[in-house]
């Protein structure tokens, strides 16, 4: 096995360490929090992250010495204080590599011992990762390349938590050009994008167009012939029992006669007892004036059945919350059937602002999709059907279904309670880790569950499709909005 | 206050009074008492300011001492600094013999009850003053400190007859070698006291100004009270000192050029003294400039940082001690009753 000659750092002992669980170290060389450090014992290679790091000069011990020397230039300038300064780093033991596996730590680190950096290749070995697997990046303080197991990351689902503006669809974009990528000898998923900002719909201008189908969500119709009462249920919970009965024999007759959306309001109409009359048609109409249900479905299931390519819903433009429910619940409901009835390859749904589509809580009728989207959650993995949920609120998540996502890919968190919620939620994530979670750079993450053998600090990698600009954004709508009014008004004054 | 000690506070009271009043006759007439045995008028001297532009090197030891039944065993280690200054700053520094030096160890076994401590004194002093000897032959520093007084102490001259004559005689040796070193280089050679209990002073003005105040106080508490920020005593030769004449007979000529005075940095800093080998280049003045340049990089803790480099490089750290433990451990001491007992 090939070891870095030049050692990081020496073992130390103190504080009752080494353990099986840590080991403090003085550090050599350069070692950053959170980067991998290795150390020979008997069974193999034992394998620590560097959980902290804390820095001593016996010169500046003393507030009273710091401030007595603060006259002049300070203590640099009149002693080598320099010289003193030396650091030390507490690891954390994840476990021990030899030559049939990986084992659990059951002895401590020798004080004395030489602690080095792991070559890549074992650190991978180490980790999990997989050749031809997904890159989505580098492990943190390293220049070792993160190829993710795809049937890890997405097989038992995927969530992707993170606040605003710390990388979630970047991270998100990332993953779908490693999909997008994959030969299809490596095996390819169909992939379907929720779009709530209109961010994917990139994809279609770049390398990947040809891969790459953007249904605009204004567009998008469910046909009328898969209208049933029990869904008109799920998007109206507050249509009472009579009028279910009286919309499901209404239903019946204008399917029969391949009517429409209007003949069944003009059956209701006709037929339906003046209370249930008024108590089922306002939701008709509505349905109606939304213009979602049309003569055949847009897209068609069949269009999701190419393998490697991408399906992104841009519901950017559509401003109806109900609306765009309706296309979440409908569309990931089909999907996942067709997917058990393997008339669609295995898929990935991606869900941008799941919280709002999968809540724990929410008002009944605002929720449309929530059922969907748990469903997938608890039984997709068998069938292939795998959810990739997005969220910037962990805290108002069903815990149904971020429980069943097995891989979490956690960036900057700062809210207390998301924190909180992530720490029960997510296996492996130790108070440590929550805490680095806070101080997460924009880009850098933590990868932790099923896709990987032990938490994983990632520094995701650029993305190589265009990127939409989000610096200067607030200042380009300013300006294209004070353009737009310019030149309406030009445009008034010559037609005066 | 606790039963029993009212009598010994009464009493320090006593001298702490006595001696600031002795203090402030002597600062109130500071310039028309001549000290005995001085070359110099009057009692203080205003210090010059000058900005170091020299290399000042510093020595200190370090010592980790165990007494057994029946032997006494020792580590000591010298650390040497050499700090080269432009425009008072510290520009660059150099370790001699090295950051970490090693320890030298020394066993003993018949000493007198009380010449233990005397023993491991003159080990550390060897070392110290034979790597000053060192520094001062292949630095060539333009000062060289020494961490307390330029000669041993009275305490450290073992008796005629007993088996630490020979370390004693080779510390003389050292001594003289130092001092030839650095005449011969144009060092500056200065002992920097900050714990001094001589008397040198008290007894010169104990009878010229007629204080009895000063007939048992240190030479250190009275300056401190004198002397204002910024000034210096007149010196005085360190050979009319009664106490160290057995010390520095020992010495030849060379005691007969070693002086002392006492200055203080600042107003609420404490007065030094200064011991210094008189050359043609080390007169009162020029030490006194760069020793008062030395002190006044703290606010409050006026310490020549040499000094205070050489003693952190030199002090035995915990390790250290573990080590030099484990290592008696392993010979099997017999340790002292009084170490083994289960209690207290």
């Amino acid at each position: 096995m090939p070891v870095k000659i030049e050692p990081v750092g020496i073992a130390a002992s103190g504080n009752d360490m080494p353990n099986t669980l840590y080991f403090p170290f003085l550090v050599k060389g350069d070692i950053r929090k959170n980067q991998y450090v290795c150390a020979n014992v008997p069974a193999g290679r034992l394998i620590a992250m560097v959980v902290e790091i804390i820095s001593s000069n016996r010169y500046y011990e003393k507030m009273e010495g710091v401030s007595d020397f603060s006259v002049n230039s300070g203590l640099a300038s009149a002693l080598p204080a320099q010289e003193w300064e030396y650091a030390t780093a507490v690891a954390k033991v994840l476990g021990v590599l030899g030559e049939k596996g990986i084992y659990r730590s059951d002895f401590p680190v020798s004080p004395g011992s030489e602690i080095f950096t792991p070559e890549e290749e074992e650190l991978s070995r180490f980790l999990g990762f997989v050749e031809g697997g997904l890159e989505i990046g580098s492990l943190a303080n390293s220049n070792a390349k993160a190829h993710i197991d795809m049937d890890r990351l997405f097989g038992k689902h995927l969530a992707i938590l993170a606040m605003s503006g710390a990388g979630k669809s970047h991270l998100a974009a990332v993953l779908i050009e490693e999909m997008l990528s994959r030969p299809a000898e490596s095996g390819r998923m169909g992939i379907v994008v929720f779009d709530l900002h209109g961010e994917y719909a990139q994809f279609a201008r770049g390398d990947y167009a040809k891969h790459v189908n953007v249904i605009k969500g204004e567009e998008a119709r469910i046909p009328f012939s898969g209208l049933k009462a029990s869904l008109v249920h799920k998007w109206y919970p507050e249509i009472t029992q009579k009028g279910m009965m009286a919309l499901s024999e209404s239903l019946a007759s204008v399917k029969k006669s391949k009517g429409t959306l209007a003949d069944l309001e003009r059956t209701i109409l006709a037929n339906a007892k003046p209370n249930t009359k008024d108590a089922l048609l306002p939701y008709i109409q509505q349905l109606e004036r939304m213009g979602i249900i049309a003569g055949g479905a847009n897209p068609k299931t069949v269009e999701f059945a190419k393998p490697g390519r991408l399906n992104v819903f841009d519901l950017s433009r559509i401003t109806s919350e109900r609306k765009r429910q309706m296309i979440v619940q409908f569309y990931s409901s089909r999907i996942f059937n067709a997917v058990k009835a393997q008339k669609l390859p295995p898929t990935l749904i991606m869900v941008e602002e799941a919280h709002n589509f999968a809540p724990e809580k929410g008002r009944k009728g605002t929720a449309i999709a929530k059922a969907s989207i748990e469903k997938i959650a608890r039984e997709g993995r068998k069938f292939g059907c795998c959810l990739c949920l997005i969220s910037q609120r962990p805290v108002h998540m069903s815990v149904t279904a971020l429980s069943q996502c097995n891989s979490n890919i956690i960036l900057r968190v700062t809210n207390p309670n998301d924190l909180k919620h992530i720490g029960t939620s997510c296996e492996g994530i130790d108070e440590n880790m929550l805490k680095s979670i806070t101080t997460l750079r924009t880009g850098d993450a933590i990868l932790v569950g099923e896709a990987v053998n032990f938490p994983t600090f990632l520094k995701i990698r650029a993305r190589k499709t265009h990127a939409p600009k989000s610096s200067g954004f607030l200042t380009g709508l300013a300006i294209k909005y004070e353009a737009d009014r310019k030149k309406r008004a030009s445009d008034v004054e010559a037609y005066l | 206050m606790i039963n029993g000690f009212e009598g010994a506070f009464e009493k320090a009271g006593q001298m702490q009074r006595g001696i600031a009043k002795a203090a402030a006759m002597l600062k109130s007439n500071a310039q028309k008492i001549n000290v005995p045995g001085s070359s110099e008028q009057g009692l203080v001297k205003k210090i010059r300011k000058a900005a170091l532009e020299t290399t000042v090197a510093a020595v200190d030891g370090g010592m980790l001492s165990y007494s057994f039944r029946y032997m006494d065993i020792t580590a000591v280690r010298a650390a040497g600094v050499v700090f080269a200054y432009s425009g008072s700053r510290l520009d660059s520094h150099q370790y001699v013999p090295s950051k970490n030096p090693p320890f030298e160890s020394f066993a003993w076994s018949g000493l007198e009850y009380g010449e233990a401590a005397g023993a491991a004194s003159l080990a550390r002093l060897d070392c110290e003053i034979a790597l000053a000897a060192r520094i001062a032959r292949e630095k060539k520093p333009g000062m060289l400190l020494i961490d307390g007084s330029l000669v041993p102490l009275v305490s450290d001259k073992p008796a005629k007859d007993s088996q630490l004559k020979p370390e004693y005689e080779s510390l003389v040796k050292n001594y003289s070698g130092l001092f030839s070193e650095c005449e011969k280089n144009g060092t500056m050679l200065v002992g920097f006291s900050k714990d001094s209990r001589g008397r040198r002073f008290s007894q010169a003005l104990e009878k010229t100004a007629e204080l009895e105040a000063l007939e048992r106080a240190s030479d250190l508490a009275v300056m401190s009270r004198a002397l204002d920020g910024g000034e210096r005593s007149v010196s005085l030769p360190y050979a009319q000192e009664k106490k160290s004449s057995s010390i520095l007979e020992d010495f030849g000529e060379w005691g007969g050029r070693l002086m002392l005075f006492y200055m203080k940095p600042s107003g609420t800093a404490q007065a030094y003294r200064i011991e210094f080998l008189k050359t043609a280049q080390a007169g009162e003045d020029a030490v006194a400039s760069a020793c008062l340049e030395l002190c006044m990089f703290g606010k409050r803790y006026q310490y020549p940082p040499p000094l205070i480099e050489a003693d952190m490089v030199a002090s035995a750290k915990p390790r250290d001690a573990r080590i030099f433990e484990a290592e008696i451990a392993r010979i099997g001491a017999d340790r002292k009753i009084r170490d083994d007992r289960p209690f207290r």
